[in-house]
């Protein structure tokens, strides 16, 4: 399978010359095989990887499907903007953690309500089919094996575990660790460290022998003691996770909007140096790259 | 009075290369007046990076006021992600209006509910960063430390609406019209010839091109043969194009501006990181 990031920033996007290099479109990943499409999050990126697929659709009925990690304006503020939900020749398939209080199709739609959009949800004239995932549920769209599994994050959220083709990415994002605070709500009552234990786990069932794993970088250290309440992680972190899991390549992502690209290179670049011994690979999720994503083996495309 | 562009760009943020030289921040203009208060006119993304710049010059005495056009994203989203909120001792007065059925105070704190923003919530926490003022303007004037500051309704088509800001200072005046559709044409709109009125500087929506402008009819934008025609009607002398549709490119602009060579007023694209003392 392919993989192309289309945004990488976390939070808010950003349109300052600091970001240039490693972009500045919030969370959007596209995923495809043979022909297949599976888009992760729809950040701003989504907007031109929209644009791309109106252009290359055919003449029948053509169908993406689309994974949402969580509701953060970060990760769906794009959909009003994805061409291809304006356009009849598309059936998009859409895809998040079930909440308790209200569904996927009712949060998007409130993102194009009066007085926020002029062009409400249902006047879109693509095909939008919503469903809600269990946790831990099996999802299989074409070649793609999708399983979901819930994260440490503020509200309800999830990563997603996609293999195909032989080869595994993990989308582990946006997450917390788990030493602090369960963020994570509407959980069963147990107790805190229980359950900060489980998400844990679930961070290691995502990423265990992945090829590729997406990492929410959010946090240098510093920055994590300030604002553990806010839901993000640190390279060490996916370090630590991808070490136990044994994956094989570990990519920064949900990069902090004041991280300029010189910070970024630097970090990755010292990180680097200290994980020599390791037998994974440490990257940059940079907009607009490419990867070739093979069992075992992880290639940049030119 | 001094006019800095944050943000010129419409409906969504465009970070990527080919809109790096006009910008790609969602709508937000900066006003600094002569007794050191600011007006910041929307609050798209350029929000934040203005906010951080006030931010970074230490502490004001002055309030900061903010006037909102509308509640569509591109004009407020910048709120939540600007760390001038949650800075205590900051007084921040919020100016604009309401929906059907919603305050402009409701709206904003839509922005923030937990399952899509995970910010705390400074507009009715006090305890959380500074302090808010929150107060719906309607077709009325206020007075923002020596300036005079008037708002009217403005049509977006035949049916929304939204506020246009016209800022009077020492004999200087800058008129703000922002995502308007004239239904009629600029000459039948009586508000927006009063806020426009004598202006040294109008800065107005031009997201569409007039081949485009047809086809999205109702949608709530202008174009820059609309805006050069108010500056005509109304006898501004400068325009300053805004607003730029997510599609237009930094080469596009160059050729829009360079076949409005022959307009009766002076007119350009506004750029991110312009600034005008009027
Ligand atoms: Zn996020
Ligand atoms: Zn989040
Ligand atoms: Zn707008």
């Amino acid at each position: 399978m392919k993989l192309r990031f289309w945004g990488v920033r976390g939070s808010c996007p950003v349109a300052r010359p600091h970001v240039r290099l490693f972009g500045g479109n919030t969370a959007c990943v596209q995923i495809t095989s043979g022909g297949h499409q599976l888009i992760i999050d729809a950040g701003t990126g989504i907007r031109r990887l929209g644009e791309e697929l109106v252009q290359s659709a055919n003449g029948g009925q053509n169908h993406l499907s689309l994974l949402i990690s969580h509701h953060h304006w970060d990760h769906i503020q794009g959909f009003p903007h994805f061409t291809p939900a304006n356009d009849e020749r598309f059936t998009i398939h859409l895809y998040s953690l079930r909440r308790p209080d209200t569904g996927l199709r009712e949060l998007l739609s409130g993102q194009q309500e009066l007085p926020f959009s002029s062009i409400p949800l249902d006047s879109l004239r693509s095909r939008l089919e919503f469903s809600e995932l269990e946790d831990n549920e099996l999802l299989e769209v074409g070649p793609f094996k999708v399983r979901n599994y819930r994260l440490n994050h503020p509200g309800i959220t999830c990563g997603y575990r996609v293999e195909a083709d032989g080869g595994v990415v993990a989308y582990i994002c946006d997450v917390a660790p788990s030493r602090d605070l369960l963020l994570a709500e509407g959980l069963p009552d147990r107790r805190e460290s229980f359950w900060l234990r489980e998400l844990y786990e679930n961070q290691l069932k995502l990423a265990s022998q992945a090829d590729l794993v997406i990492y929410d970088t959010f946090f240098t250290p510093e920055w994590y003691y300030q604002r553990k309440h806010w839901g993000h992680s640190t390279v060490e972190d996916g370090v630590e996770v991808c070490r136990y899991a044994s994956a094989r390549h570990l990519f920064m992502f949900h990069h902090n909007p004041e991280r300029t690209d010189q910070e970024l290179a630097c970090l990755v670049l010292r990180h680097q140096r200290e994980l020599q011994s390791e037998d994974f690979r440490l990257h940059v999720a940079r907009e607009g790259d490419v990867y070739q994503v093979e069992s075992g083996e992880v290639r940049l495309c030119e | 009075m001094r006019v800095t562009f944050w943000g010129v760009r419409g409906s969504i943020t465009t970070p990527e290369p080919e809109y790096a030289r006009y910008g790609g921040n969602t709508p937000c203009v900066a006003v600094l007046l002569a007794d050191g208060s600011d007006i910041i006119l929307d609050a798209g993304m350029g929000f934040r990076w203005m906010t951080m710049d006030l931010l970074s010059q230490g502490p004001k005495s002055t309030p900061v006021s903010l006037l909102l056009t509308h509640c569509h994203w591109d004009h407020i989203q910048g709120i939540p992600f600007s760390p001038l909120m949650y800075v205590p001792g900051y007084r921040v007065c919020i100016y604009g209006r309401g929906s059907p059925g919603h305050s402009l105070q409701e709206n904003l704190l839509r922005q923030m509910e937990p399952a899509y923003c995970p910010v705390p919530n400074f507009v009715i926490r006090e305890d959380v960063g500074a302090h808010v003022e929150i107060s719906e303007l309607g077709d009325g004037a206020v007075r923002i430390g020596p300036a005079r500051v008037m708002a009217r309704t403005l049509p977006r088509g035949r049916r929304d609406q939204c506020t246009g800001y016209r800022i009077e200072e020492g004999g200087r005046v800058l008129a703000y019209l922002t995502d308007v559709e004239y239904p009629e044409g600029p000459a039948a709109c009586p508000e927006a010839l009063e806020l426009a009125r004598d202006a040294d500087l109008l800065i107005h929506d031009a997201q569409y091109l007039p081949a485009e402008a047809e086809a999205r009819t109702g949608w709530g934008h202008s174009s820059a043969q609309d805006a050069i025609a108010l500056a005509g009607l109304s006898g501004a002398r400068r325009v300053a194009l805004y607003h730029h549709d997510p599609a237009r490119t930094d080469h596009d602009l160059d050729v829009l501006v360079a076949g409005l060579e022959s307009a009766q007023v002076q007119v350009f694209a506004a750029r991110e990181g312009l600034q005008i003392e009027l």
